[in-house]
């Protein structure tokens, strides 16, 4: 991962996990992550609130035992996790439950979701308890509106009393959800005795089929018992609790079937009790005005019927037939009402209804329906609710379709999207909603709605998902990360271990849960470490950077980074957070570019070459001592460290100083490299190199100078020079008297006639100018060398000089004969006696290179004010690869076999130089064994450079 | 080598220059040509030179410590002695100008040939008879 992306995590981590400081501070919710193997691997504090234990507690520890679940009294056990788990579908096990917690018996919705990257299980938990009684009192209020015209209908068209009896207790428990429905009436012989009837409703009759058995043997008195206190009172009663309010013999079988509450209420015939209908829930009940209010409209509606079968005893006369066509216009004009009745409160209920026919198709929905959903009854038209693909992919079909086969259904909380399934409109929102799905049946059984009420949890699932999401990836980035984050106590014993640790030192996360700390940690390094975590611990919220080494699972010591935040005092954290990478690979890297620095500090000092680095804005980054000798800067100037007063200082010893800080600027500007000199007013000269320092990227890191004290080799090479002018001259002194000696010699001998001392006396003074010769090579290269040579320029014709200088050499040669071709016709501007050497050099090469061949050919021409002269041999050449070597100093070409040839080597060097100096160029074509050109061409007028009279001072004191 | 004879008496040359060899060798020649040769191997005796002046001087550029330039200057100022040719000579060939310069007639490169002394001298003062 590259560098920038690492840091990139690691701010976005750092970010995170201060927002996570915040989200866990706010989290109502229960959040756990859950490994694969189901063990809780991360509980957040409100989790452990619901459940009421430590946090810590819960770590490690598998889902089922942290967090028992049940549903419908069934309890969710670890294969019911697996079998979920093996499909892939964790979240098949989203839904509502109940959890026992300590004393508390809480209503939970619990969702579970998959984090892909990390394959881990995400529960979210949420205590709906109270809502879930909220809702169920809404659900009973519900219940009662269908109700009551059940009722009606049922004591209307019952055949008998106990026919209506039977019914209006069946109604009763299946809308209540109560489990056990009892019919008590009023013995008409004994007064004051209530005698229980075999008109049973129990939703599972083997179970209280004891309870059924011993109540039906007891007979009770007014105000004994909860039927007698019913009796007694001619009210409605409730009891919560079966061994003060019943008697001891169906007490105890209550108990054991579960029972925990009841109600009863009576039967009223104008004002007189006849009956008392009584009903047991395995749930307490608690009493209410709705329950109240539906009780009394029920037991009315039964006395209305008891009346009824009285009076139609009565008037026996009357047709049956007629009475019943009579009561059934009462009774529908009675439904009619009620209808009305139930159907305004259904539209103006707040909650979302929607009734639908048995065969799915809706019949109705009210205002709030239409709200919720944003569509009309007439656009969801040949919707069946039963045939909703989505539903079914929601998973929730099977509750609907038990509420459609006849049972009242809570259906768990889905997301709802109804652009999915609804034709033609837009825009509109998913909903979360919970549903609750209860069928309304005839007096046989048979259903003939189904009324489903929704609740819109949107919001509160949009801030869970919201959390879900947030907390996903924030684990994401912890887990992807390079850095592993640890939460220790101040003890240092590890509470949480993300799993990116792996990564960083070779551990599971398990594998270091609740061990200590210490003895992972480099010996060397422990006391560091202690006290840089007993700081940590003074520094509430603080902050503490520290690098040691751990032992990395491989044996290996790996170096940390560590960056510990005190979050001792933050709620729901309550521990030393610690960020560590490992830095093994950096700390590598930093000691050998320690090394390397101090490597190069060390070169640079003892370098005998003064190194200044600038940065890129001209400022003084780096020198060393030899730069600031060699400047004669004073130690106190270099302690002020500014640049100006160095400048100022530095100029100030400068010859030309103008010259310098405009150079410098420009090299700044320009990022060139450099070289050149550096005059001092004192005498001293420094070479100065200097290079830009550019990164492989072009960026620009500014300049390198380097000085390098050239004074003394500057002063030895004088020196030298002058040495070799002077001993030159010398040498020129007796050779001088030797030449005069010898033609005075030869002249004399002439006189006498002896021919062979003439000869011989010739030969000498041949020699004596070859002698001359060299020391006249000699000069020259020293001259040119330092940039004294003297050039003494004139008008003079060139075709002249070309003449003479040919004309001198044939008188020296028997052998070749020198032919001269062409004219120039054209007056030279120049150095003549310079310009001659040049062409006497060249065809002295040309006859010395040539033994076997008799013929030099010289030609000369001129070009747009340049003049060429070739001078051409047919000797031994000069192979290819040595022809651009021949003007360099000291060049001699050798003959063929090993043959030599005299000389310094330095000729065709001198002329070279005196033809660039002539502001023109010397070139030479040839080929071994055919002969060689050698070529200079000039320009007729050229400007020469300021020449220093200084040295033809120098020239003429040597004599 | 041919000798003409002339009426004119000897010319007379003036030989200066530090090194005696040179001054010695440079003498023979001359004489031998039939030319009166005084010579001296200090510059000062040149200031001080009366009467007896010389139709030409050879002179050394740089004599010990006296700068021939500065001889010849003096001698083409003053009027006695502004008539002698001065023919300078050094080992130097880059000097010719500077030669110029001082008001030196000529100018001759060591080591020369007998036959350029000669020639030069020919030129300014004619042959020795």
């Amino acid at each position: 991962m590259a560098k920038e992306n690492q840091d990139e995590v690691i701010v976005d981590l750092r970010k995170s996990l201060a927002w996570l400081d915040l989200v866990l501070a706010t989290l109502q919710e229960g959040v756990l992550t859950l490994e694969k193997d189901l063990k809780i691997h991360f509980a957040n504090d409100a989790i452990a609130d619901i459940l009421d234990v430590n946090r810590i507690f819960l770590l490690g520890i598998p889902l089922w035992k942290a967090l028992p679940l049940s549903q419908n009294g069934k309890i969710l056990k670890k294969r019911d996790y697996r079998k979920a788990l093996e499909k892939n579908d964790a979240h098949s096990l989203s839904g509502n439950y109940t959890l026992e917690s300590g004393e508390k018996t809480l209503t939970v919705d619990v969702v579970f979701g998959y984090i892909p990257k990390i394959e881990q299980i995400v529960v979210v938990v949420r205590d709906i308890t109270k809502q879930t009684q909220d809702e169920k009192a809404l659900a009973q209020e519900t219940a009662f509106v269908r109700l009551q015209p059940q009722v009606a209908t049922t004591a209307n068209e019952s055949e008998s009393i106990e026919e209506a009896m039977n019914t209006c207790i069946k109604l009763v428990c299946v809308y209540m959800g109560w489990s056990v429905g009892h019919v008590y009436i009023v013995n008409k012989d004994v007064s004051g005795e209530l005698v229980p009837t075999n008109i049973w409703y129990l939703k599972n009759p083997k179970h209280f089929s004891t309870f059924r058995r011993i109540t039906e043997t007891v007979k009770l008195q007014k105000g004994l018992d909860l039927p007698g206190k019913v009796f007694a009172t001619a009210n409605p009663v409730w009891i919560n609790n079966v061994y003060k309010d019943l008697h001891t013999s169906r007490a105890k079988q209550a108990k054991e079937a579960g029972i925990k509450g009841g109600i009863a209420f009576p039967v009223l015939t104008r004002d007189e009790v006849v009956a008392v209908l009584e009903f047991f829930s395995t749930e307490i009940i608690e009493p209410n005005d709705s329950i109240h209010k539906v009780m009394t409209h029920i037991g009315t509606q039964l006395g209305r019927v008891i009346e009824r079968s009285r009076s139609e005893k009565e008037r026996m006369k009357l047709s049956r037939e007629q009475a019943a066509r009579a009561e059934a216009e009462a009774a529908k004009q009675q439904i009619q009402l009620s209808e009305i009745r139930h159907r305004t409160m259904i539209e103006q209920s707040p909650l979302s209804i929607q009734i639908l026919s048995p065969d799915g198709t809706t019949l109705q929905v009210n205002k709030a329906w239409e709200k919720l959903w944003g569509v009309t009854l007439s656009q969801i038209a040949g919707y069946n609710m039963l045939k909703d693909k989505q539903l079914e992919d929601l998973g929730i079909m099977p509750h609907i379709q038990k509420g459609f086969a006849g049972k009242a259904t809570v259906i768990p909380a889905v997301k709802y999207e109804p652009e999915k399934t609804i034709k033609n409109v837009k825009n509109i929102p998913p909903r979360w909603v919970r549903a609750f799905i209860y069928p309304v049946k005839d007096e046989k059984g048979k259903i003939q709605e189904v009324v489903l009420i929704h609740e819109d949890i949107s919001k509160q699932r949009q801030n869970a998902e919201k959390l879900k999401e947030s907390e996903e990836r924030f684990r994401t980035l912890i887990e992807q990360s390079t850095d592993a984050i640890q939460l220790i106590n101040p003890k240092g014993e590890i509470l949480y271990t993300s799993d990116s640790i792996k990564k960083v030192l070779g551990y599971t996360a398990e594998e270091l849960h609740g061990l200590g700390v210490a003895p992972f940690i480099h010996p060397d390094d422990l006391t560091y470490f202690s006290e840089k975590i007993k700081e940590l611990i003074k520094k509430p919220r603080g902050q503490v950077t520290m690098q040691y080494r751990v032992k990395h699972k491989n044996g290996t010591w790996a170096w940390l980074e560590t960056t510990g935040v005190n979050h001792l005092t933050t709620p729901n954290i309550n521990a030393l957070v610690g960020t560590f990478r490992n830095i093994t690979t950096r700390k590598k890297y930093e000691e050998e570019l320690r090394y390397q620095k101090s490597l190069l500090e060390a070169q640079r000092e003892v370098s005998p070459e003064g190194v200044l680095v600038v940065s890129p804005d001209g400022k003084m980054v780096s020198y060393n001592k030899r730069f600031v000798q060699m400047w004669k800067f004073s130690e106190d100037l270099m302690a002020k460290g500014q640049d100006e007063l160095a400048l100022q200082d530095a100029t100030q010893k400068l010859i030309d100083p103008k010259k310098f800080i405009k150079r410098v600027k420009e090299l700044y500007k320009n990022h060139q490299p450099s070289y050149e000199e550096l005059y001092f007013k004192d005498g001293s000269i420094l070479d100065r190199y200097g290079s830009p320092i550019v990164g492989e990227d072009g960026t620009d890191y500014g300049y390198v100078w380097f000085f390098q004290d050239v004074t003394q080799r500057k002063l030895l090479e004088r020196q030298k020079d002058d040495f070799i002018s002077i001993a030159s001259h010398e040498l020129k002194t007796p050779v001088t008297s030797i030449k005069s000696f010898a033609q005075v010699l030869q002249l004399k001998f002439k006189k006498e006639g002896n021919s062979k001392a003439v000869e011989l006396l010739g030969k000498m003074d041949a020699q004596v100018n070859k002698l001359t010769h060299l020391i006249g090579d000699l000069l020259d290269v020293t001259k040119l060398e330092s940039g004294r040579v003297q050039f003494n320029e004139n008008n003079f014709s060139f075709d002249d000089l070309v003449f003479e200088l040919v004309e001198e050499m044939q008188r020296t040669t028997e052998k070749h004969t020198i032919i001269l071709e062409g004219k120039t016709k054209k007056k030279m501007y120049g150095d003549k006696e310079r310009i001659g050497q040049v062409l006497t050099n060249l065809l002295s090469n040309a006859i010395k290179y040539s033994p076997h061949t008799d013929k030099i050919m010289v030609h000369s021409s001129v070009d747009k004010g340049i003049v060429t002269v070739c001078v051409q041999d047919f000797g031994v050449g000069i192979p290819k690869e040595k022809q651009n070597k021949v003007f360099e100093r000291f060049f001699r070409v050798s003959g063929p076999g090993k043959d030599t040839y005299p000389g310094l080597g330095l000729g065709l060097y001198i002329s070279s130089e005196i033809i660039k100096r002539q502001g023109g160029r010397i070139w030479v074509e040839s080929k071994v064994g055919k002969g060689s050109i050698f070529c200079f061409s000039l320009p007729l007028r050229h400007r020469l450079k300021n020449q220093k009279n200084e040295l033809v001072e120098e020239e003429i004191k040597h004599g | 080598m041919k000798k003409n004879q002339t009426l004119n008496k000897h010319k007379k040359i003036l030989v200066a220059d530090d090194d005696p060899a040179i001054v010695e060798s440079i003498t023979l020649i001359l004489e031998e040509f039939g030319y009166h040769v005084d010579s001296t191997v200090d510059g000062e005796t040149i200031y001080k030179m009366e009467k007896t002046y010389p139709d030409l001087l050879l002179l050394d550029i740089w004599m010990s410590g006296q700068d021939g330039r500065e001889i010849c200057k003096y001698l083409k100022k003053k009027e006695l002695t502004k008539h002698i040719h001065i023919i300078m000579i050094s080992a130097s060939r880059d000097i010719a100008q500077s030669a110029k310069e001082s008001g030196a007639d000529d100018f001759l490169a060591k080591p020369f040939e007998m036959e350029a002394l000669l020639d030069k001298i020919d030129k300014y003062i004619g042959k020795a008879r």
